[in-house]
């Protein structure tokens, strides 16, 4: 089912995509994103997940040190975790990811997508779908495109 | 931040309309209008959107306004890209990290 907000998604340029090659297997990975002892591993002390769809998601995200809180949207066991989180101290910094793992030469190639909403209410009624990928090329075209709009500019 | 400025971007014709601007420098509602084949109405409303979340700015000549692109307020996107990319850059380091361990816990070499 392909709901308005999803369309709307996919046109949005503010959704960043990042590849990350790993050297384990997709399931040493998977088991590091969906166990507690895993995610406290990299996300931090305390962080917790309940790995099923409206699961809770707690992370201490020691990169930021700012605590994230969120909720589980999908997930795809082995292949593909998504989930909307916010930073508990601002709510208003919502944000849609989706962590998908594929086989690669050197073990596993992990790629992120984390798109922010057009608003709070939007994450609520929209789950990360299927079209994410999509998405994020639709994105990344017009990045470029903005990029060069902000560098004309600065040569004016 | 600011949430207009993402909101003003959502929408695919109006950037189109930024980009139009930004490659000719500005243009009029009329204009635009008729390079994108939508009522000027419909284009005023757009410009007035990009403009009250700092995209754009308008300045009267004679009876037309024209409307020119602003792209600072651009950084502010560019700069939360910029931002969360960094971040996702450093978790997964440390997700490989995690992960490196857990095969090898899981998969001790078979040769020795």
């Amino acid at each position: 089912m392909v709901k308005p907000m999803t369309a709307d998604r996919a046109d949005t340029p503010t959704t960043i995509k990042i590849d990350h090659d790993v050297s384990a297997p997709p399931d040493a990975v998977w088991e590091a994103l969906v166990t507690n002892e895993g995610l406290a591993r990299w996300m931090g002390e305390g962080s917790t997940i309940d790995p099923v769809a409206d699961g809770e998601l707690n992370v201490a995200d020691v990169t930021t040190g700012r605590p994230r809180r969120g909720r589980i949207d999908e997930v795809s066991i082995g292949d593909r975790l998504d989930f909307t989180w916010w930073p508990h101290d601002d709510p208003s910094e919502t944000t849609q990811v989706s962590i998908v793992l594929k086989p690669s030469e050197l073990g596993t190639l992990v790629t992120v997508i984390e798109n922010r909403p057009l608003s709070a209410s939007a994450s609520a009624s929209a789950s990360a779908s299927a079209s994410a990928s999509a998405s994020a090329s639709a994105s990344w075209a017009w990045r470029s495109a903005m990029l060069a709009v902000a560098s004309s500019f600065v040569c004016v | 931040m600011s949430s207009e400025v993402f909101f003003a971007l959502a929408d695919p014709t109006r950037r189109q309309i930024i980009e139009i601007l930004a490659e000719r420098g500005s243009g009029t509602a009329t204009a635009l209008a008729s390079e994108l084949d939508i009522t000027r109405q419909a284009v005023a409303k757009h410009l007035a959107l990009l403009a009250a979340a700092g995209l754009a700015s308008g300045k009267k000549v004679g009876r037309e306004t024209r409307f020119a692109p602003q792209p600072e307020a651009l950084t502010e996107v560019i700069d939360w890209v910029a931002k969360v990319e960094g971040e996702w850059k450093s978790r997964l380091s440390q997700l490989a990290e995690t992960a490196v361990n857990n095969s090898t816990i899981q998969q001790p070499p078979a040769a020795q």
